[in-house]
């Protein structure tokens, strides 16, 4: 089932054109990530979809839901959170979930419930103000728990916490996923994202410039680190005229190519029908960061990155 | 509209704010003050003290403006503070319609408006029961203190309604209290200068929002005798709240003026992101 579905979504503010005729999808069960530098529009996007930004123009659906009055009855079936934890600081944890309970109509079970869940229970009767930054977000993802939402939407929920507070919101994805919740988790933390995402959809300027599952992405942004008994200069401008290669850069006595097509194959016959014989054709793990700058990097236009 | 989940919420964020018993004790002081004054003024005056019931009612409801202000200060608090702490944002996104977050802020207007408004007849009351000693009153609220009473309740409700759209439209406690001290004091200018040009300007001038709620709080709306007085007071430099308007055309200009007010905080809310 298609949990969030876009299409031609647009926003504009003023002359600057935030979000730009975007179109993904997600599907049920997935933990989706939404990449994106600073400023790519994932939060304008999320604004969107959660109602509190107006498109201008383009769809989407919730839920399966498309019209005003479905978007809402879908919107109370998503725990959502939205850049940092908005909570009112004077107001004690449990009374901030009170506040949230009571416009999702849950119990005071699920508020106990969602607070054990996140490891806050012995901490409910202190303010939020008090809170440290990692607990902040822990509340918020507490907040999200309880309409027991089928799809939880979280925008940067590890900005500015330490390593240890990283792994707990780490752990507490994994275990939403596990109880079968749509995640949709938007960051700019590579590595965060590529342990804990199955899909992801990678933004720029406003546009989706690439949507898959994260093993595909990686599998697909492969990299070889080919050597050569003979001229390494003469390799390396070899790699950088082959027209399936992203990049080509030196590395030591070998060259680190990034493929496109991931055909190394047709890389070496390449090089060799150009005289040019590798002894060492090794592929390189990719991690997604790997893909991120080079899907980023080519989208933008930059220059193929060039080493010698 | 799920009024009920409304001001429930409202209730517990209002009742736990600590604006809102700092503001509600400063205003008790306050009128603590003046009407402690005013009777040690009438002590060393008349030798009596002050004046019981109704005769007191003049002097209380005359003093509506100060709970008028601290209820458009503190609507400005509990809704402004709404959007800086991005909290609004997050009522919408928990499953609260625009119109359902606007409507709970809403209520707050009438509710923080009366409570002080009811704060100052208490306290007033408080002060005006030594004076009645065991004399006996034929009532103790006669028709001229009903109308002045509801009229200062309307001139409450006024107020906080300008500081709600402040708040509203501002979005930022401490820029909005700025501006709607800036508009009471441009309104009154206003009032001033226009009153000085005579014919319709006169008109408009003693028309302005400001001014029709503050002419609703003054005993010299009701009463042609106080009214009298006020002018001869003003002498020949007569400003325009001791130019008694029919108190059905005042009352009806707040109205309009409250219901115009609100109806532009909506569509300025209703079109803005949050």
């Amino acid at each position: 089932m298609r949990v969030i579905e876009t299409q031609q979504l647009t926003k504009r503010f003023g002359a600057t054109l935030a979000v730009d005729d975007l179109s993904f999808s997600v599907d049920s069960g997935q933990v989706f990530g939404f990449l994106g530098p600073n400023g790519s529009g994932k939060t304008t996007t999320i604004g969107m979809l959660l109602g509190i930004i107006t498109p201008t123009s383009g769809q989407f659906r919730l839920l399966g839901e498309q019209d005003a009055p479905g978007l809402r009855r879908a919107r109370l079936k998503i725990g959502a959170t939205l850049e940092t934890a908005n909570f009112y600081p004077y107001l004690s944890g449990w009374d901030n979930l009170r506040l949230v309970a009571n416009i999702k109509g849950a119990s005071h079970a699920r508020i106990e419930a969602a607070l054990h869940h996140v490891g806050l229970f012995d901490r409910r009767a202190d303010r939020f103000r008090g809170y440290s930054l990692g607990m902040k977000q822990r509340l918020a993802i507490a907040a999200t728990l309880l309409g027991d939402p089928e799809l939880i939407i979280l925008d940067e929920p590890m900005n500015g916490l330490d390593p240890e507070g990283m792994r707990e919101i780490r752990d507490l994805i994994a275990q939403l996923a596990s109880e079968g919740k749509t995640i949709f988790l938007s960051s700019h933390l590579l590595n965060e994202v590529e342990r804990s995402c199955t899909h992801v959809a990678i933004l720029k300027r406003g546009r989706i410039i690439r949507q898959a599952s994260v093993s595909e992405l990686i599998a697909g942004g492969s990299a070889l680190c080919i050597g050569t008994d003979g001229d390494v200069e003469q390799l390396l401008r070899l790699a950088l005229q082959y027209p399936g290669a992203h990049s080509a850069e030196r590395d030591g006595n070998d060259v680190v190519v990034r493929l496109a097509d991931g055909d190394a194959g047709s890389l070496n016959r390449f090089l060799a029908e150009q005289g040019c014989y590798v002894s060492k054709l090794v592929p390189v793990e990719t991690t997604l960061e790997d893909a991120f700058m080079d899907l980023t990097g080519a989208e933008s236009g930059d220059p193929v990155q060039q080493q010698p | 509209m799920r009024l009920a989940v409304l001001v429930r919420s409202e209730s517990i964020k209002t009742f736990r704010r600590p604006a809102f018993a700092v503001t509600v004790a400063a205003l008790a002081a306050l009128l603590l003050l003046v009407f402690g004054a005013m009777h040690v003024r009438s002590v060393i005056g008349s030798g009596g003290g002050s004046p019981g019931l109704p005769n007191a009612w003049a002097n209380i409801l005359d003093l509506a403006d100060l709970p008028g202000v601290f209820a458009a200060i503190l609507i400005i608090l509990l809704v402004a503070s709404e959007f800086s702490w991005r909290t609004a944002r997050q009522n919408v996104i928990d499953g609260l319609t625009k119109g359902e977050f606007f409507a709970a802020k809403l209520c707050l207007v009438p509710a923080v408006a009366i409570g002080l408004y009811l704060a100052l007849v208490a306290i007033g009351v408080m002060f005006a029961l030594p004076g009645m000693g065991g004399h006996h009153v034929d009532a103790l609220v006669r028709p001229i203190d009903a109308m002045h009473m509801g009229g200062a309740a309307l001139e409450c409700l006024g107020m906080a309604t300008i500081g709600f759209f402040c708040g509203m439209v501002i979005q930022s406690p401490g820029p909005a209290t700025g501006v709607f001290f800036l508009y009471v004091v441009v309104d009154q200018l206003l009032e001033a200068v226009l009153q000085g040009a005579g014919g319709v300007a006169r008109t408009v001038g003693s028309s302005l929002p400001w001014g029709t709620f503050t002419r609703l709080g003054k005993r010299a709306q009701y009463d042609p005798g106080a009214l009298a007085q006020a002018i001869g007071h003003a002498g020949s430099a007569r400003p325009a709240h001791v130019t008694m308007s029919s108190t059905t055309e005042v009352v009806a200009l707040a109205a309009l003026y409250i219901v115009a007010i609100v109806s532009l905080s909506y569509l300025i809310f209703r079109k803005r992101d949050l």
